[in-house]
């Protein structure tokens, strides 16, 4: 996808500032996002979907043998079940559901793979050298 | 002053110049900021310790920049405050240091992929802005192949900003001395407890 430069960097004003030909926003314009916002049944309308796809892909498992089917199982209730995620996925696919399925099934093979939660700093020795043998990354 | 961290607790190691990402307190509208420190990243050391040149080293480097970004966000989730305050993030991304060299390695431009991969099909919706202070003269030829990475809606919220451009979105009692704010460097992210 190409994307013009204006949907990059707006162009607010004549006071926008310039460091060689990058626009610099002088004014911080607020960025629409909506971190609340009522999706009715669509919601419920992809959860459907995603279980269809999801026993259809069991059927034709042949993609992704290293993630474990019970784990991805296991991932796909966690994340059906997470109705804001599920609203980010809607709002980032635009409400096409078809590609949110795509993505939710992304989503669960992804986790499955990288274990978010399981992550530790150990785990980034380079990226983060700090000395940490006990630290565990919690949830709020 | 005491910033409110919930289940957060950082290091007080002197390691502020090691890493090059850290939580960065909460913009005036309740976003989790993080800065991410260009001049602190060092790709090259990511991954195996002996490199030898060798597609593993570049899988190792990649692997661990992946863990890393997914570690970040997830800290950055976890340090959000309850509803009705904004599940999102504010990404301070500073870009002292940039080279124009950096954007030709190979393994620059597979974790510059993985990073907006992670950032745009793992945690949609998630970030809020990224602004972009410091730019260097040459930083445009860089924008220029990563902008096409980005989809839409991500790249409408990445901004070139001023640093004194920053007090507008985060309180200058939280916006760390070097941007011009009250507040002391900004530890690197240590535990979260649960």
């Amino acid at each position: 996808m190409t994307i013009s430069d204006d949907a990059v960097i707006p162009l607010s004003s004549a006071s926008s500032l310039m460091v060689g030909n990058l626009k610099m926003e002088s004014s911080l314009d607020p960025v629409v996002t909506v971190d609340n916002q009522d999706d009715g049944d669509v919601v419920a309308e992809l959860v459907l979907a995603v279980r269809k796809a999801w026993l259809t892909d069991e059927a034709d498992s042949t993609t992704d043998e290293d993630t474990d089917r019970e784990l991805c199982d296991n991932l796909l209730e966690k994340l059906v079940g997470d109705r804001s995620q599920l609203v980010r996925i809607l709002m980032a696919r635009k409400y096409d559901i078809d590609a949110c399925v795509s993505l939710v099934l992304e989503q669960v093979r992804f986790r499955a793979r990288w274990k978010p939660h399981g992550i530790q700093l150990e785990d980034i020795p380079n990226a983060v050298p700090c000395k940490s043998s006990e630290v565990k990354l919690g949830r709020a | 002053m005491t910033f409110d961290v919930p289940n957060a607790t950082f290091s007080a190691l002197s390691c502020h110049e090691a890493g090059a990402w850290r939580l960065a307190g909460y913009s005036r509208e309740g976003h989790v900021v993080s800065n991410y420190k260009l001049q602190y990243w060092e790709p090259g050391n990511l991954g195996n310790r002996q490199k030898n040149g060798s597609a593993d080293d570049l899988d190792a480097a990649v692997l661990e920049y992946t863990k890393y970004v997914v570690y970040m966000i997830e800290l950055m989730i976890a340090n959000m405050k309850g509803a009705p305050a904004p599940q999102t993030f504010v990404v301070v991304f500073d870009l002292k240091g940039f080279t124009p060299t950096l954007i030709f390695r190979k393994d620059v431009r597979l974790m510059i992929r993985k990073l907006i991969y992670v950032a745009q099909s793992q945690y949609p919706e998630r970030l809020h802005k990224t602004l972009l202070v410091n730019a260097p003269f040459g930083f445009e030829s860089a924008w220029k192949l990563i902008q096409p990475l980005l989809d839409e809606k991500t790249a409408s919220k990445i901004r070139f900003v001023k640093v004194a451009s920053l007090k507008e979105e985060i309180d200058p009692d939280v916006l760390s001395k070097e941007y011009g704010g009250n507040h002391d460097e900004y530890p690197l992210p240590f535990s979260v407890s649960s």
